[in-house]
Protein backbone atom coordinates (compact mmCIF):
# COMPACT_ATOMS: atom_id res chain seq x y z
CA UNK A 1 0.00 0.00 0.00
CA UNK A 2 1.06 3.55 -0.64
CA UNK A 3 1.02 6.52 1.77
CA UNK A 4 0.59 4.35 4.83
CA UNK A 5 1.52 7.30 7.05
CA UNK A 6 -1.75 8.95 6.04
CA UNK A 7 -3.97 5.97 5.30
CA UNK A 8 -3.54 4.19 8.66
CA UNK A 9 -4.45 7.27 10.77
CA UNK A 10 -7.35 7.84 8.37
CA UNK A 11 -8.71 4.34 8.97
CA UNK A 12 -8.29 4.75 12.74
CA UNK A 13 -10.14 8.08 12.74
CA UNK A 14 -12.93 6.58 10.62
CA UNK A 15 -13.39 3.61 12.94
CA UNK A 16 -13.30 5.83 16.03
CA UNK A 17 -15.95 8.09 14.49
CA UNK A 18 -18.21 5.21 13.48
CA UNK A 19 -17.98 3.52 16.88
CA UNK A 20 -18.55 6.68 18.94
CA UNK A 21 -21.47 5.20 20.93
CA UNK A 22 -19.44 2.14 21.88
CA UNK A 23 -16.48 3.91 23.45
CA UNK A 24 -18.59 6.73 24.91
CA UNK A 25 -20.51 4.05 26.80
CA UNK A 26 -17.33 2.23 27.80
CA UNK A 27 -16.17 5.43 29.45
CA UNK A 28 -19.03 5.21 31.97
CA UNK A 29 -19.83 1.56 32.11
CA UNK A 30 -20.88 1.85 35.74
CA UNK A 31 -23.61 4.34 34.97
CA UNK A 32 -25.24 2.00 32.50
CA UNK A 33 -28.62 0.48 33.29
CA UNK A 34 -28.70 -3.21 34.25
CA UNK A 35 -28.63 -5.84 31.56
CA UNK A 36 -32.27 -6.76 31.91
CA UNK A 37 -34.35 -3.63 31.43
CA UNK A 38 -36.99 -5.00 33.77
CA UNK A 39 -34.69 -5.08 36.75
CA UNK A 40 -34.50 -1.72 38.39
CA UNK A 41 -35.91 1.02 36.31
CA UNK A 42 -38.01 -0.06 33.38
CA UNK A 43 -41.30 -0.79 35.06
CA UNK A 44 -41.68 2.39 37.03
CA UNK A 45 -45.30 2.72 36.08
CA UNK A 46 -46.36 -0.54 37.68
CA UNK A 47 -46.51 1.10 41.07
CA UNK A 48 -49.67 2.90 40.08
CA UNK A 49 -50.99 0.85 37.19
CA UNK A 50 -51.94 -2.59 36.12
CA UNK A 51 -48.74 -4.26 35.02
CA UNK A 52 -48.58 -6.54 32.02
CA UNK A 53 -48.03 -9.57 34.19
CA UNK A 54 -51.15 -8.99 36.25
CA UNK A 55 -52.84 -6.38 38.37
CA UNK A 56 -50.82 -4.68 41.02
CA UNK A 57 -53.24 -5.04 43.90
CA UNK A 58 -52.27 -2.05 45.90
CA UNK A 59 -53.42 0.55 43.47
CA UNK A 60 -55.61 -0.95 40.78
CA UNK A 61 -58.40 1.37 41.79
CA UNK A 62 -56.45 4.43 40.85
CA UNK A 63 -56.37 4.77 37.09
CA UNK A 64 -54.80 7.30 34.85
CA UNK A 65 -56.75 9.26 32.27
CA UNK A 66 -55.39 6.90 29.62
CA UNK A 67 -53.68 3.53 29.59
CA UNK A 68 -50.00 3.14 30.37
CA UNK A 69 -48.80 2.20 26.92
CA UNK A 70 -50.54 5.19 25.39
CA UNK A 71 -49.24 7.54 28.05
CA UNK A 72 -45.64 6.33 27.57
CA UNK A 73 -45.62 7.39 23.98
CA UNK A 74 -48.10 10.23 23.91
CA UNK A 75 -48.21 11.97 27.32
CA UNK A 76 -46.62 15.05 25.80
CA UNK A 77 -49.31 15.19 23.13
CA UNK A 78 -52.02 14.87 25.77
CA UNK A 79 -50.50 17.65 27.85
CA UNK A 80 -50.21 19.79 24.75
CA UNK A 81 -53.86 19.07 23.94
CA UNK A 82 -54.91 19.97 27.48
CA UNK A 83 -53.04 23.23 27.36
CA UNK A 84 -54.67 24.07 24.03
CA UNK A 85 -58.17 23.21 25.28
CA UNK A 86 -57.93 24.80 28.68
CA UNK A 87 -55.90 27.92 28.13
CA UNK A 88 -57.02 28.81 24.63
CA UNK A 89 -60.57 27.40 24.45
CA UNK A 90 -61.60 27.62 28.08
CA UNK A 91 -62.70 23.99 28.46
CA UNK A 92 -62.26 22.50 31.91
CA UNK A 93 -62.97 18.75 31.82
CA UNK A 94 -61.37 15.90 29.92
CA UNK A 95 -63.19 12.60 29.50
CA UNK A 96 -60.78 9.86 30.50
CA UNK A 97 -60.44 6.22 29.51
CA UNK A 98 -62.75 5.03 32.30
CA UNK A 99 -65.49 7.44 31.28
CA UNK A 100 -64.91 9.76 34.22
CA UNK A 101 -64.24 13.41 33.74
CA UNK A 102 -60.95 14.86 34.87
CA UNK A 103 -59.98 18.46 35.45
CA UNK A 104 -57.41 19.35 32.84
CA UNK A 105 -54.64 20.45 35.13
CA UNK A 106 -51.04 19.35 35.36
CA UNK A 107 -50.68 20.23 39.00
CA UNK A 108 -54.10 19.28 40.31
CA UNK A 109 -54.67 16.11 38.26
CA UNK A 110 -51.42 14.60 36.97
CA UNK A 111 -49.20 15.53 39.87
CA UNK A 112 -51.73 14.22 42.39
CA UNK A 113 -50.49 10.72 41.66
CA UNK A 114 -47.26 11.40 39.79
CA UNK A 115 -45.83 13.60 42.45
CA UNK A 116 -42.32 12.21 42.48
CA UNK A 117 -40.60 14.35 39.87
CA UNK A 118 -37.17 12.76 40.20
CA UNK A 119 -38.39 9.19 39.87
CA UNK A 120 -41.36 9.72 37.62
CA UNK A 121 -40.36 12.37 35.08
CA UNK A 122 -36.70 13.02 35.41
CA UNK A 123 -35.41 9.46 35.35
CA UNK A 124 -36.88 8.66 31.95
CA UNK A 125 -36.24 12.06 30.51
CA UNK A 126 -32.60 12.09 31.61
CA UNK A 127 -32.18 8.54 30.33
CA UNK A 128 -33.56 9.27 26.88
CA UNK A 129 -32.16 12.77 26.64
CA UNK A 130 -35.52 14.44 26.12
CA UNK A 131 -35.50 17.93 27.56
CA UNK A 132 -38.77 19.07 29.11
CA UNK A 133 -39.74 22.58 30.09
CA UNK A 134 -43.02 21.96 31.98
CA UNK A 135 -41.44 22.77 35.30
CA UNK A 136 -39.84 25.96 34.21
CA UNK A 137 -43.20 27.43 35.32
CA UNK A 138 -45.09 24.66 37.15
CA UNK A 139 -44.13 23.46 40.59
CA UNK A 140 -42.82 19.93 40.39
CA UNK A 141 -44.82 18.03 43.00
CA UNK A 142 -43.50 17.06 46.39
CA UNK A 143 -39.92 16.62 45.39
CA UNK A 144 -37.81 19.61 44.66
CA UNK A 145 -37.02 19.72 41.01
CA UNK A 146 -33.49 19.46 39.76
CA UNK B 1 -39.02 16.55 -23.61
CA UNK B 2 -39.49 12.99 -22.50
CA UNK B 3 -38.57 11.99 -18.97
CA UNK B 4 -36.86 8.67 -18.41
CA UNK B 5 -38.79 7.14 -15.55
CA UNK B 6 -37.81 3.46 -15.65
CA UNK B 7 -34.88 3.74 -13.26
CA UNK B 8 -36.91 5.91 -10.91
CA UNK B 9 -39.82 3.47 -10.82
CA UNK B 10 -37.47 0.53 -10.36
CA UNK B 11 -35.93 2.29 -7.35
CA UNK B 12 -39.37 2.90 -5.87
CA UNK B 13 -40.10 -0.78 -6.26
CA UNK B 14 -36.86 -1.67 -4.47
CA UNK B 15 -37.72 0.67 -1.59
CA UNK B 16 -41.20 -0.85 -1.36
CA UNK B 17 -39.63 -4.30 -1.06
CA UNK B 18 -37.25 -3.05 1.63
CA UNK B 19 -40.24 -1.69 3.57
CA UNK B 20 -42.34 -4.82 3.14
CA UNK B 21 -39.59 -7.18 4.38
CA UNK B 22 -39.58 -5.90 8.01
CA UNK B 23 -43.37 -5.37 7.90
CA UNK B 24 -43.78 -9.07 7.18
CA UNK B 25 -40.80 -10.24 9.19
CA UNK B 26 -41.65 -8.39 12.40
CA UNK B 27 -45.32 -7.58 11.98
CA UNK B 28 -46.45 -11.01 10.83
CA UNK B 29 -43.71 -13.51 11.66
CA UNK B 30 -42.49 -11.75 14.79
CA UNK B 31 -38.77 -12.19 14.05
CA UNK B 32 -37.78 -9.42 16.44
CA UNK B 33 -34.38 -10.80 17.36
CA UNK B 34 -33.44 -11.33 13.72
CA UNK B 35 -34.47 -7.83 12.62
CA UNK B 36 -33.50 -6.10 15.86
CA UNK B 37 -30.12 -7.67 16.60
CA UNK B 38 -28.71 -9.89 13.87
CA UNK B 39 -29.39 -7.63 10.89
CA UNK B 40 -28.14 -4.39 12.52
CA UNK B 41 -24.91 -6.06 13.69
CA UNK B 42 -24.37 -7.66 10.29
CA UNK B 43 -25.03 -4.33 8.60
CA UNK B 44 -22.54 -2.54 10.86
CA UNK B 45 -19.91 -5.20 10.17
CA UNK B 46 -20.43 -4.98 6.41
CA UNK B 47 -20.41 -1.18 6.58
CA UNK B 48 -17.10 -0.86 8.45
CA UNK B 49 -15.50 -3.86 6.75
CA UNK B 50 -16.63 -2.63 3.34
CA UNK B 51 -15.29 0.87 3.90
CA UNK B 52 -11.91 -0.51 5.02
CA UNK B 53 -11.85 -2.83 2.03
CA UNK B 54 -12.44 0.12 -0.30
CA UNK B 55 -9.78 2.21 1.48
CA UNK B 56 -7.19 -0.57 1.26
CA UNK B 57 -8.08 -1.15 -2.38
CA UNK B 58 -7.53 2.53 -3.21
CA UNK B 59 -4.40 2.77 -1.09
CA UNK B 60 -2.88 -0.13 -3.04
CA UNK B 61 -3.40 1.64 -6.36
CA UNK B 62 -0.23 3.37 -7.55
CA UNK B 63 -0.29 7.04 -8.49
CA UNK B 64 1.54 7.24 -11.82
CA UNK B 65 1.16 10.97 -12.37
CA UNK B 66 0.65 14.03 -10.27
CA UNK B 67 -2.62 15.40 -11.62
CA UNK B 68 -3.71 18.03 -9.14
CA UNK B 69 -6.62 20.13 -10.39
CA UNK B 70 -5.71 23.75 -9.98
CA UNK B 71 -7.48 26.97 -10.65
CA UNK B 72 -5.04 29.46 -9.25
CA UNK B 73 -1.45 30.68 -9.49
CA UNK B 74 1.00 28.05 -8.32
CA UNK B 75 3.94 28.76 -6.02
CA UNK B 76 6.60 30.48 -8.11
CA UNK B 77 8.90 33.47 -7.64
CA UNK B 78 8.45 35.13 -4.25
CA UNK B 79 7.01 38.34 -5.69
CA UNK B 80 4.28 36.57 -7.64
CA UNK B 81 1.14 36.28 -5.56
CA UNK B 82 0.04 32.68 -5.29
CA UNK B 83 -3.19 30.97 -4.39
CA UNK B 84 -2.74 28.58 -1.49
CA UNK B 85 -6.14 26.88 -1.74
CA UNK B 86 -6.49 26.75 -5.51
CA UNK B 87 -2.96 25.52 -6.14
CA UNK B 88 -1.65 24.02 -2.91
CA UNK B 89 2.13 23.71 -2.79
CA UNK B 90 2.50 21.48 0.28
CA UNK B 91 0.56 18.96 2.34
CA UNK B 92 -0.75 21.53 4.80
CA UNK B 93 -2.36 23.49 2.00
CA UNK B 94 -3.73 20.27 0.53
CA UNK B 95 -5.29 19.47 3.92
CA UNK B 96 -6.83 22.95 4.07
CA UNK B 97 -8.24 22.61 0.60
CA UNK B 98 -9.59 19.17 1.46
CA UNK B 99 -11.20 20.53 4.61
CA UNK B 100 -13.09 23.22 2.71
CA UNK B 101 -14.03 20.69 0.05
CA UNK B 102 -15.41 18.20 2.57
CA UNK B 103 -17.32 20.67 4.74
CA UNK B 104 -18.31 23.37 2.28
CA UNK B 105 -18.20 21.72 -1.16
CA UNK B 106 -16.12 24.46 -2.80
CA UNK B 107 -15.97 22.63 -6.11
CA UNK B 108 -19.76 22.46 -6.33
CA UNK B 109 -19.86 26.19 -5.71
CA UNK B 110 -18.16 26.54 -9.09
CA UNK B 111 -20.88 24.50 -10.76
CA UNK B 112 -22.10 26.14 -13.95
CA UNK B 113 -25.37 26.09 -15.77
CA UNK B 114 -25.24 25.30 -19.47
CA UNK B 115 -28.43 25.86 -21.42
CA UNK B 116 -29.38 26.05 -25.05
CA UNK B 117 -31.23 29.17 -25.98
CA UNK B 118 -32.33 28.57 -29.52
CA UNK B 119 -29.05 27.51 -31.06
CA UNK B 120 -26.85 29.42 -28.65
CA UNK B 121 -25.15 27.64 -25.74
CA UNK B 122 -25.27 29.84 -22.67
CA UNK B 123 -23.29 29.38 -19.48
CA UNK B 124 -24.31 30.90 -16.20
CA UNK B 125 -23.95 30.70 -12.48
CA UNK B 126 -25.86 27.91 -10.71
CA UNK B 127 -25.58 27.60 -6.94
CA UNK B 128 -28.63 25.38 -6.42
CA UNK B 129 -26.78 22.08 -6.59
CA UNK B 130 -24.26 23.39 -4.09
CA UNK B 131 -27.01 24.57 -1.74
CA UNK B 132 -29.08 21.39 -2.03
CA UNK B 133 -26.05 19.15 -1.48
CA UNK B 134 -24.93 21.22 1.52
CA UNK B 135 -28.40 21.14 3.12
CA UNK B 136 -28.61 17.41 2.65
CA UNK B 137 -25.12 16.50 3.86
CA UNK B 138 -25.01 18.84 6.86
CA UNK B 139 -28.58 17.88 7.80
CA UNK B 140 -27.58 14.22 7.70
CA UNK B 141 -24.51 14.87 9.86
CA UNK B 142 -26.54 16.73 12.50
CA UNK B 143 -29.21 14.02 12.53
CA UNK B 144 -26.59 11.30 13.01
CA UNK B 145 -24.98 13.23 15.87
CA UNK B 146 -28.39 13.79 17.46
CA UNK B 147 -29.00 10.04 17.38
CA UNK B 148 -26.20 9.65 19.94
CA UNK B 149 -28.84 10.40 22.54
CA UNK B 150 -30.30 6.95 21.90
CA UNK B 151 -27.02 5.09 22.07
CA UNK B 152 -25.13 6.75 24.90
CA UNK B 153 -25.89 7.10 28.58
CA UNK B 154 -25.52 9.60 30.13
CA UNK B 155 -26.39 11.69 27.09
CA UNK B 156 -23.33 13.82 26.18
CA UNK B 157 -23.85 17.51 26.83
CA UNK B 158 -22.96 18.50 23.27
CA UNK B 159 -25.86 16.36 22.01
CA UNK B 160 -28.27 18.22 24.30
CA UNK B 161 -26.91 21.56 23.10
CA UNK B 162 -27.12 20.47 19.46
CA UNK B 163 -30.72 19.43 20.01
CA UNK B 164 -31.61 22.77 21.58
CA UNK B 165 -30.10 24.66 18.66
CA UNK B 166 -31.78 22.32 16.19
CA UNK B 167 -35.18 22.97 17.76
CA UNK B 168 -34.44 26.61 18.40
CA UNK B 169 -37.66 28.07 17.00
CA UNK B 170 -39.91 25.64 18.91
CA UNK B 171 -42.27 25.30 15.97
CA UNK B 172 -45.07 22.84 16.68
CA UNK B 173 -45.07 20.09 19.25
CA UNK B 174 -42.94 18.01 19.57
CA UNK B 175 -40.59 20.73 18.42
CA UNK B 176 -39.68 20.65 14.75
CA UNK B 177 -36.00 19.97 14.16
CA UNK B 178 -34.58 22.36 11.61
CA UNK B 179 -32.21 19.65 10.37
CA UNK B 180 -35.22 17.45 9.54
CA UNK B 181 -36.79 20.22 7.51
CA UNK B 182 -33.56 21.17 5.73
CA UNK B 183 -32.55 17.61 4.85
CA UNK B 184 -35.98 17.05 3.30
CA UNK B 185 -35.66 20.26 1.30
CA UNK B 186 -32.19 19.23 0.11
CA UNK B 187 -33.26 15.69 -0.77
CA UNK B 188 -36.37 16.90 -2.57
CA UNK B 189 -34.26 19.25 -4.67
CA UNK B 190 -31.67 16.58 -5.47
CA UNK B 191 -34.43 14.17 -6.53
CA UNK B 192 -36.49 16.66 -8.52
CA UNK B 193 -33.49 17.87 -10.51
CA UNK B 194 -32.87 14.30 -11.63
CA UNK B 195 -36.49 14.00 -12.71
CA UNK B 196 -37.15 17.34 -14.32
CA UNK B 197 -33.83 18.63 -15.64
CA UNK B 198 -33.57 16.89 -19.02
CA UNK B 199 -29.76 16.89 -19.01
CA UNK B 200 -29.53 15.37 -15.53
CA UNK B 201 -32.42 13.02 -16.20
CA UNK B 202 -30.55 11.64 -19.20
CA UNK B 203 -27.60 10.54 -17.05
CA UNK B 204 -29.59 9.36 -14.00
CA UNK B 205 -29.80 5.67 -13.25
CA UNK B 206 -31.26 3.50 -10.53
CA UNK B 207 -27.96 3.82 -8.67
CA UNK B 208 -28.72 7.55 -8.44
CA UNK B 209 -32.40 7.36 -7.53
CA UNK B 210 -32.17 4.44 -5.11
CA UNK B 211 -29.88 6.04 -2.49
CA UNK B 212 -31.89 9.28 -2.62
CA UNK B 213 -35.18 7.44 -2.15
CA UNK B 214 -33.69 5.20 0.53
CA UNK B 215 -32.49 8.20 2.55
CA UNK B 216 -35.81 9.96 2.00
CA UNK B 217 -37.70 6.96 3.37
CA UNK B 218 -35.36 6.76 6.37
CA UNK B 219 -35.95 10.44 7.11
CA UNK B 220 -39.71 10.12 6.65
CA UNK B 221 -40.04 7.07 8.93
CA UNK B 222 -37.90 8.88 11.51
CA UNK B 223 -40.04 12.03 11.39
CA UNK B 224 -43.22 9.91 11.54
CA UNK B 225 -42.01 8.33 14.76
CA UNK B 226 -41.29 11.72 16.23
CA UNK B 227 -44.45 13.46 15.13
CA UNK B 228 -47.27 10.99 14.68
CA UNK B 229 -46.83 7.32 15.54
CA UNK B 230 -44.79 7.53 18.69
CA UNK B 231 -43.00 4.44 19.97
CA UNK B 232 -41.99 3.71 23.55
CA UNK B 233 -38.77 5.69 23.50
CA UNK B 234 -37.68 4.40 26.90
CA UNK B 235 -37.74 0.81 25.66
CA UNK B 236 -35.97 1.86 22.47
CA UNK B 237 -33.15 3.51 24.36
CA UNK B 238 -32.68 0.40 26.47
CA UNK B 239 -32.52 -1.61 23.29
CA UNK B 240 -30.12 0.80 21.54
CA UNK B 241 -27.75 0.91 24.51
CA UNK B 242 -27.80 -2.86 24.75
CA UNK B 243 -26.68 -2.95 21.11
CA UNK B 244 -23.93 -0.40 21.68
CA UNK B 245 -22.55 -2.31 24.66
CA UNK B 246 -22.72 -5.70 22.90
CA UNK B 247 -25.24 -7.30 25.25
CA UNK B 248 -28.26 -7.15 22.96
CA UNK B 249 -31.70 -7.34 24.54
CA UNK B 250 -35.02 -7.00 22.77
CA UNK B 251 -37.28 -5.24 25.28
CA UNK B 252 -40.52 -6.94 26.24
CA UNK B 253 -42.39 -3.67 26.00
CA UNK B 254 -43.94 -3.46 22.54
CA UNK B 255 -41.98 -1.44 19.99
CA UNK B 256 -43.92 -0.40 16.92
CA UNK B 257 -43.24 -2.06 13.57
CA UNK B 258 -42.50 1.39 12.19
CA UNK B 259 -39.35 1.40 14.30
CA UNK B 260 -38.24 -1.89 12.77
CA UNK B 261 -38.89 -0.49 9.30
CA UNK B 262 -36.70 2.52 10.13
CA UNK B 263 -34.01 0.21 11.48
CA UNK B 264 -34.12 -2.12 8.49
CA UNK B 265 -33.88 0.80 6.04
CA UNK B 266 -30.86 2.16 7.93
CA UNK B 267 -29.28 -1.30 7.89
CA UNK B 268 -29.90 -1.52 4.15
CA UNK B 269 -28.23 1.86 3.67
CA UNK B 270 -25.23 0.70 5.71
CA UNK B 271 -24.83 -2.44 3.62
CA UNK B 272 -25.33 -0.60 0.34
CA UNK B 273 -23.01 2.24 1.28
CA UNK B 274 -19.48 0.84 0.73
CA UNK B 275 -20.33 -0.71 -2.62
CA UNK B 276 -22.13 2.20 -4.24
CA UNK B 277 -21.49 5.78 -5.21
CA UNK B 278 -22.12 6.74 -1.60
CA UNK B 279 -18.61 5.59 -0.78
CA UNK B 280 -17.43 9.01 -1.99
CA UNK B 281 -17.42 9.66 1.76
CA UNK B 282 -13.98 8.04 1.86
CA UNK B 283 -13.31 8.28 -1.88
CA UNK B 284 -12.95 12.06 -1.70
CA UNK B 285 -9.75 11.57 0.29
CA UNK B 286 -8.33 9.31 -2.41
CA UNK B 287 -9.19 11.63 -5.26
CA UNK B 288 -5.85 12.26 -7.02
CA UNK B 289 -6.99 15.61 -8.37
CA UNK B 290 -7.58 16.80 -4.81
CA UNK B 291 -5.13 15.04 -2.51
CA UNK B 292 -1.81 15.94 -4.14
CA UNK B 293 0.15 19.17 -3.76
CA UNK B 294 0.92 20.96 -7.01
CA UNK B 295 4.71 20.78 -6.60
CA UNK B 296 5.65 19.21 -9.92
CA UNK B 297 8.37 21.80 -10.49
CA UNK B 298 9.89 21.39 -7.03
CA UNK B 299 9.83 17.62 -6.53
CA UNK B 300 10.10 14.92 -9.12
CA UNK B 301 7.18 12.53 -8.99
CA UNK B 302 8.35 9.01 -9.74
CA UNK B 303 5.83 6.60 -11.15
CA UNK B 304 5.75 3.78 -8.61
CA UNK B 305 5.25 1.15 -11.24
CA UNK B 306 8.14 2.26 -13.41
CA UNK B 307 10.26 -0.78 -14.19
CA UNK B 308 13.97 -0.66 -15.20
CA UNK B 309 14.17 -0.08 -18.97
CA UNK B 310 17.27 -1.22 -20.84
CA UNK B 311 18.62 1.68 -22.85
CA UNK B 312 21.86 2.72 -24.52
CA UNK B 313 23.60 5.97 -23.54
CA UNK B 314 25.41 8.08 -26.14
CA UNK B 315 28.80 7.22 -24.71
CA UNK B 316 28.06 3.49 -24.90
CA UNK B 317 26.90 3.95 -28.46
CA UNK B 318 30.04 5.97 -29.24
CA UNK B 319 32.30 3.25 -27.81
CA UNK B 320 30.53 0.67 -29.89
CA UNK B 321 31.00 2.58 -33.17
CA UNK B 322 34.27 4.39 -32.30
CA UNK B 323 36.28 2.79 -35.12
CA UNK B 324 33.68 3.46 -37.75
CA UNK B 325 33.19 7.02 -36.54
CA UNK B 326 36.93 7.80 -36.55
CA UNK B 327 37.20 6.34 -40.01
CA UNK B 328 34.36 8.52 -41.23
CA UNK B 329 35.80 11.61 -39.51
CA UNK B 330 32.94 12.10 -37.10
CA UNK B 331 34.22 13.96 -34.01
CA UNK B 332 34.57 11.83 -30.90
CA UNK B 333 33.45 13.28 -27.58
CA UNK B 334 36.41 12.39 -25.39
CA UNK B 335 34.82 13.61 -22.14
CA UNK B 336 32.22 10.88 -22.40
CA UNK B 337 34.84 8.41 -23.46
CA UNK B 338 36.78 9.18 -20.27
CA UNK B 339 33.69 8.70 -18.13
CA UNK B 340 33.13 5.28 -19.61
CA UNK B 341 36.76 4.37 -18.90
CA UNK B 342 36.43 5.62 -15.31
CA UNK B 343 33.37 3.53 -14.73
CA UNK B 344 34.93 0.47 -16.26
Amino acid sequence: MYNLDKVIPGIIILILFLTTPIWLNLANLKALPPKDPHIGQARMCTTCHVSEKGPDEAVTSEKCVADTQYMRGYHMKLLDEWREKKIRKGEVYYKGLDGKSYVMSLQRTCLKCHSDYLNFCDRCHKFTGVQLDCFNCHIAGKEEKK
Amino acid sequence: MSVRLNDFLFSILLIAVLIVIPLLGVGVLGLKYFFGVIIPYLALAVFIGGLIYRIVDWARSPQPFKITTTSGQQKSLPWIKRSRLESPANNLEVALRMFFEVFFFRSLFRNLRADLEGKRLLYGSAKWLWLGALLFHLGFLIIILRHLRFFVFPVPEFVNILEKIDGFFQIGFPTLYLSDLLILLGLAFLLLRRLFDAKINYISYASDYFPLLLIISIVVTGILMRVAIKPDIFAIKHYAISLATFRPVIPEAPISVLFYVHLFLVSSLAVYFPFSKLVHMVGIFFSPTRNLPNDNRMKRHVNPWDYPVKYTTYSEWQEKFRDVMEEAGIPIDEEWGKEIQKQA
